[in-house]
């Protein structure tokens, strides 16, 4: 009976060269392309197995184009991946099925030929390095026991990643070839408890990888913990193969884009000022990745980027601008291409130009100009100030904005505009919607049209703001810089992230930026000049926005009675109050702000007007006027 | 009558405030990109320049921080400006101006920025009062 399933597995190819290569013999690039080879094999037996399997034949001859070649290649693949599956499939069905995957059907597999030894598989050369082994039996054991028993079969160690068990399949990848290969030459020989053959599946996989935020979190875990604070330095090397995550069966190699980038991002978030990063030994082609930590790596002087697959001195290009002292190399492709060493560093130094030490060695320092090309720029922080206690009023004044923005109703913020106030928008081209009421100079010539969508005074405001879609602003994104703080005016400006709300549709995450002149009223504050521009968020903002949990806010749809204009003599006073607390405490902190007077007395005030809004705002100020409002009152 | 009147004033302030500002970004972004050498002479001697944060006083000191910067190539491509109200800045004649659009640094990819000026008139002259300057960047707060 085993008999029969090396048969199977074997195949139309069963006949080549010593290793068995059969269709992946001709991809596997580096093996001979011997494809006729009677050494290990009965002569006789070969030669009924070309003639017998002809129309697999046709094509095997020295002269098999590269083109038939490699589409061959890929179909034995898909085969290979069966692995017993094939004769046994026709001889015996029964047995394999629930191993057979991929299986092309109307490929005729030769089973005529059941005397066969069982040539050892070839397996493909992996693209990415790495191979997927899965393992089919009654496996009455745990991860340790097999592997071991794995290992003591083909005599080396094995380092197993992702080791997945689902009933009676087993599934890990590999990164090295030699194992890979040996691994799957254990196809069959191993006997189970049950007296069953162990079957095993080898084959090259991309190794996609499904990058979420837990896995985010587990990557930067282990970034934390192979970061030195003193050195500033970041190991990474082999980082697929901390044993953190292979403890937690995680498999994220560096080679993979998205991790790549997640350990970038990691990198300018939260350690900008790192000084060496070690990045050896991770099958690194690409380093598109990295080209983030150009802008935000600044004081990065040390990467060694040694035992990678960078073939191409271009891949360095991405990282042009890096301030790098020390850099390791070797043993990448590109070192073999680059073999004229003076070649090689002037390479080197067109991208890193003050590099001193490539792969360990000393170079001349590089001859330069005096007046230096240095394209560093200042990293940018969050808001500033002008003045501390500007900076009070000015957060104050924005949080009570857009928490009124953000809400169902804006109609609240005609309290926060001055009575000749101007209000103008902006946006980008593709704003959609957004773009009738865009006031962009370069694109409204006229002068009637430019005046008409300058909004003058709070009703015209707020009904505009009122127009616009519903929004969510990131607090986290926001950036305020406060340049004027007079006792006459104070000038900032905003800028941050938000999303619009309400809608089904999914819209794209924006970006504003705004310009505010706001004065001194009463004892409080308001707007004169508003100028607001919109546009769409970029990938950076994207990436980062809206991470920050929100703190759970309830509903506060209750801010509107603020706005019921004339005091009507109302019956009782029930709707018009605030029915949450964060509505009434909204109105309070607004009332506090544009009279002055501290918490305590502005809820008085407002409690005393029966929670409208502007009965309270004009009995302040009558009381203001008559200068019956207590010192105490603006004490906060 | 008298709304007329206003209504005839704004058209008039609407007016000067978009052609000022055409006229200061052009000025403002030329000297900064080709000759930068003069462009603190826009700027008011206690003017404050904010560049992405980094808060820079004073004339002189703005002209040493732009100069230090990688030359550079604006590109303005949106602009809104209003006359900010007469009463907060004494009867003088004074503008808030929106630019946004985007640089490129030399060596550095293009970014999309946006910068707010405030300008006065000093004598005949227009001048930078203050100054707040924006890569459109999500800038991480927990850099220590």
């Amino acid at each position: 009976m085993p008999n029969i399933h090396r048969r199977g597995r074997d195949r139309n190819y069963g006949d080549r060269d010593g290793r068995g290569g059969g269709g992946g013999g001709g991809g596997g690039g580096n093996r001979d392309r011997e494809y006729i080879n009677n050494s290990d094999l009965g002569g006789t037996a070969k030669r009924v197995w070309f003639k017998g399997g002809q129309h697999h034949r046709d094509g095997r001859g020295v002269g098999l184009s590269q083109a038939v070649l490699q589409r061959r290649v890929m179909l034995d693949d898909g085969d290979i991946d069966m692995s017993g599956g094939g004769s046994s499939r026709n001889n015996n069905s029964n047995r394999s099925r629930g191993f057979r995957r991929q299986n092309f059907n109307g490929r005729n597999r030769n089973n005529n030929y059941r005397d066969f030894p069982p040539p050892k598989r070839f397996l493909e050369e992996s693209f990415t390095g790495w191979y997927k082994a899965r393992v089919v039996g009654e496996l009455a054991f745990d991860k340790d026991e097999l592997i071991s028993l794995l290992s003591r079969h083909i005599g080396l160690p094995i380092i197993a990643y992702n080791f997945q068990k689902v009933n009676n399949e087993v599934s890990f990848y590999l990164e090295t070839r030699d194992v890979a290969e040996k691994i799957l030459d254990a196809d069959r020989k191993i006997t189970l408890p049950n007296g069953q053959k162990m079957r095993i599946n080898v084959k090259p996989i991309s190794c996609p990888v499904d990058m979420t935020d837990e896995l985010r979190e587990n990557i930067k875990l282990v970034m934390a913990k192979r970061y030195r604070a003193d050195t500033k330095a970041l190991d990474l090397k082999k980082f697929h193969a901390d044993p953190d995550l292979l403890a937690k069966e995680l498999l994220v190699p560096l080679m993979k884009p998205n991790v790549l980038n997640a350990v970038a991002q990691t990198i300018c978030k939260n350690i900008p000022g790192i000084v060496a990063i070690d990045l050896s030994e991770n099958r690194l082609s690409s380093l598109d990745q990295l080209r983030p930590l150009i802008e935000k790596a600044t004081s990065l002087q040390i990467l060694h980027l040694h035992k990678n697959s960078i073939r191409h001195e271009r891949q360095l290009d991405c990282l042009q601008g890096l301030g790098i002292v020390e850099l390791m190399l070797e043993d990448n492709p590109v070192c073999s291409r680059l073999k004229d060493k003076t070649n090689y560093v002037r390479e080197v130094r067109k991208r890193f130009p003050n590099v001193v030490r490539l792969d360990n060695e000393a170079l001349p320092p590089p001859i330069t100009f005096d007046i230096e090309n240095d394209t560093k720029l200042k990293p940018s922080l969050g808001s500033y100030t002008c003045n501390p206690e500007g900076a009070l009023v000015v957060s104050q004044f924005i949080e009570l904005y857009y928490t009124i923005f953000d809400s169902d109703d804006r109609q609240p913020l005609i309290n926060a505009y001055h009575e000749n106030a101007q209000f103008s928008f902006t946006c980008s081209p593709g704003m959609g919607s957004y773009l009738n009421d865009n006031r962009n100079m370069f694109l409204i010539g006229s002068n009637e049209t430019r005046t008409k969508l300058l909004k003058t005074g709070p009703s015209n405001i707020v009904s505009f703001l009122n127009s616009i879609s519903k929004t969510e602003h990131d607090p986290a994104s926001f950036c305020v810089d406060l340049t004027l703080f007079t006792p006459q005016l104070l000038a900032l400006s905003i800028s941050g992230v938000f999303r619009e709300v309400g809608s089904n549709k999914k819209v794209p995450m924006r970006s504003f930026n705004r310009s505010l002149v706001i004065v001194p009223s009463g004892s409080g504050y308001c707007i004169i000049n508003d100028m607001l521009y919109f546009t769409t968020a970029n990938p950076d903002q994207i990436s980062e926005a809206f991470k920050m949990p929100l703190p759970v806010v309830n509903p506060a749809p209750v801010v509107s009675p603020v706005v019921v204009p004339p005091v009507v003599a109302a019956p009782t006073t029930a709707p018009l109050i605030p029915n949450t607390l964060e509505a009434q405490e909204q109105m309070i902190a607004m009332l506090s702000l544009q009279t002055g007077m501290n918490i305590p007395y502005s809820k008085k005030c407002i409690e005393e007007n029966q929670w409208d809004f502007n009965r309270a705002l004009f009995a302040f100020n009558e009381c203001n006027k008559m200068g019956s409002i207590p010192a105490d009152a603006f004490i906060k | 009558m008298a709304f007329n009147d206003r209504n005839q004033n704004v058209k008039s302030d609407v007016e000067q405030a978009c052609q000022v500002a055409l006229d200061f970004v052009k000025r403002y972004y030329e000297s900064l990109d080709r000759r930068r050498h003069l462009v603190s002479r826009l700027y008011q001697d206690t003017a404050i320049l904010v560049w992405n944060g980094n808060g820079i006083m004073g004339k002189e000191e703005i002209q040493k921080f732009l100069s230090d910067l990688p030359s550079c190539d604006h590109t303005v491509k949106v602009l809104d400006s209003q006359k900010i109200l007469d009463s907060a800045v004494s009867n003088q004649l004074a503008y808030s101006i929106l630019a946004t659009g985007t640089v490129k640094y030399t060596g550095k990819p293009m970014r999309q920025f946006a910068e707010n000026f405030i300008i006065a008139a000093e004598g005949e002259r227009w001048k930078i009062v203050s100054d707040s300057f924006r890569f459109q960047e999500f800038v991480s707060k927990d850099i220590a």
